[in-house]
């Protein structure tokens, strides 16, 4: 199994449990990746209780509140560095905590005519290979 | 094709220096996600999008010109679109390839037979690759690829291909090296060198890659598994005798083996990568990826009036290229490797060295030195 290989590139986030659960170590590691984004936190909180589309949300905190809204997408990229969930996030002026309720894998919406129990199943098993995030600026705000 | 040879400095350039925004000598098409197997490497036949039509194609080809020299045309299963071949003489009407490269299952014998036929006949100044995805011997194969008698279908088409009398074509086997079959390698190759001897065989390690939703699917082999099929193959290239073009393959190929190995072991992007300069891939939809192991759209033709430069030259594109410039990922997807190899003078100069030393061994081997160390096989790369 090549997960089961040693090295820390091959830790993975999380894994999947049968009844679909997510059992998360509870922190997902932030890359840096831009100096003007150097007030992201370090790490964000994983929070399986709440979910969408089968992904956890994410929270997170600010060192100081931006004085401009921000508009960012985070990524969430596998050991190799390929990204495999991506969504957005809106900071207003002045906030400093933050929720990301809209992950999704890349390439879900080819399976827009699939039930939704199946794109939440194919959600998890791409979370599961979840290993760390980056934030860039959104293309355009959404 | 001479013409191609001034391309590898500007990419190279362009890399290094991120002025120029060169167009991808090497472009993949996926024409659809549909397929009729149902491989235990594979979910692509699970997604949905809405196809380009064979118009679309045309005018995105129109507007390209003839910059790709390899074109690739993949799936799902590519055959299962009845216009597959219009669609590829589409592109050699206005792009002219050097190279049209068609992987497909074997499973509609008489419309790949047919198509083909026509498709070389029809494009006589570029060299048709055929490759048929054969990933274990008889039933084995029928049970990875998730369909009873492929098989046996995959052999009518190979025997079918084979009996066309058309120079223009290469008839090559493909096989995917994964968890599920790394442990019967071994009498695959044998089988392919000794039984099917097609003009090329290829191999590529399993990979994780959102464009076939394999994320999260336990499918490559381990380093340590893999660096046996790894050695195997290097000795059946260096008991080759191939000359010519076959011969600058298979020190290509060579190369590009023990690119693969260290990159399992290092995990790190050990060929500096060419992804998103010099090939590109073009999903169903019109999506524009770099490669398709990221799959990231950079930008759709359907947006842009089809035009790949508007997109290409994109700050989205940029982007990524960046990313993948600074080695922030890393994989041994074949297609691009071939590309970047090419135009990254370490590796040429690697591929120099295994064209000498396969040289020497032909010098040794018309001396009657090596004789038992020879391999009795057909012609090809």
């Amino acid at each position: 199994m090549r997960n089961a290989a040693p090295g820390k590139r091959y830790q993975r986030l999380a894994s999947v449990e049968a009844n679909s659960k997510l059992i998360a170590p509870h922190t997902l590691p932030v890359r840096a990746a831009s100096s003007e984004l150097a007030t992201l936190p370090g790490q964000l909180r994983i929070d399986p209780a709440e979910q969408t589309g089968g992904l956890p949300w994410l929270h997170g905190e600010l060192a100081t509140a931006p004085a401009q809204p921000l508009h960012l997408t985070i990524r969430i990229c596998n050991s190799a560095g390929i990204p495999v969930i991506e969504g957005g996030l809106e900071i207003a002026p002045g906030q400093r905590s933050f929720t990301i309720r809209d992950l999704r894998p890349l390439g879900i919406e080819a399976y827009g005519h699939a039930p939704a129990a199946e794109r939440h199943a194919v959600a998890r098993r791409v979370w599961s290979r979840g290993v760390y995030c980056t934030f860039s600026p959104a293309a355009r705000p959404s | 094709m001479l013409g191609q040879l001034v391309r590898p400095p500007i990419y190279f350039l362009a890399r290094r220096t991120r002025l120029l925004r060169p167009l991808p000598m090497n472009l993949t098409c996926s024409v659809s996600y549909r397929c009729n197997s149902r491989c235990l490497t594979c979910n692509v036949w699970k997604k949905r999008v809405q196809d380009f039509s064979l118009d679309e194609y045309e005018r995105t080809f129109q507007q390209l010109g003839r910059v790709p020299f390899w074109l690739t045309f993949s799936g799902g299963e590519p055959f299962l679109r009845p216009d597959l071949i219009d669609i590829v003489l589409a592109a050699y009407r206005h792009c002219r390839p050097g190279i049209i490269n068609i992987p497909t299952n074997g499973l509609l014998v008489e419309r790949i037979i047919s198509g083909v036929e026509r498709l070389a006949r029809e494009a006589p100044r570029s060299k048709i690759i055929i490759n048929l995805s054969l990933d274990g011997v008889g039933e084995e194969h029928d049970r990875l690829r998730g369909v009873p008698g492929n098989y046996a279908r995959l052999r009518a088409s190979y025997d079918g291909l084979r009996k066309l009398s058309v120079p223009n074509l290469t008839v090559g086997i493909h096989s995917v090296v994964s968890q599920h079959n790394i442990g019967n390698f071994i009498p695959l190759r044998e089988h392919v060198r000794h039984e099917l001897r097609p003009d090329s065989f290829i191999t590529e390690i399993a990979e994780e890659r959102v464009e076939l939703d394999t994320i999260g699917l336990d499918i490559t082999p381990h380093p340590e598994q893999y660096d046996a099929v790894v050695e195997r193959l290097i000795a059946d290239i260096d008991a080759e005798t191939a000359d010519g073009v076959a011969g600058i393959a298979q020190a290509f190929r060579r190369h590009y083996y023990q690119i693969v190995q260290r990159t399992l072991r290092e995990q790190r992007q050990v060929l500096p990568c060419y992804a998103g300069l010099a090939s590109g891939h073009i999903a169903p939809n019109g999506d524009v990826w770099t490669c398709c192991i990221r799959a990231e759209p950079i930008g759709n033709l359907r947006d842009v009036h089809y035009d790949l430069r508007q997109i290409w030259s994109s700050r989205r594109a940029d982007t990524l290229r960046d990313s993948i410039r600074r080695g922030e990922c890393y994989c041994p997807l074949a297609n691009a490797a071939y590309s970047s190899m090419l135009n990254d003078p370490l590796s040429l100069a690697h591929v120099g060295w295994n064209m000498l030393r396969g040289r020497v061994r032909r010098v040794r081997a018309t001396r009657g030195t090596s004789h038992d160390t020879l391999y009795n096989r057909g012609s090809g790369p």
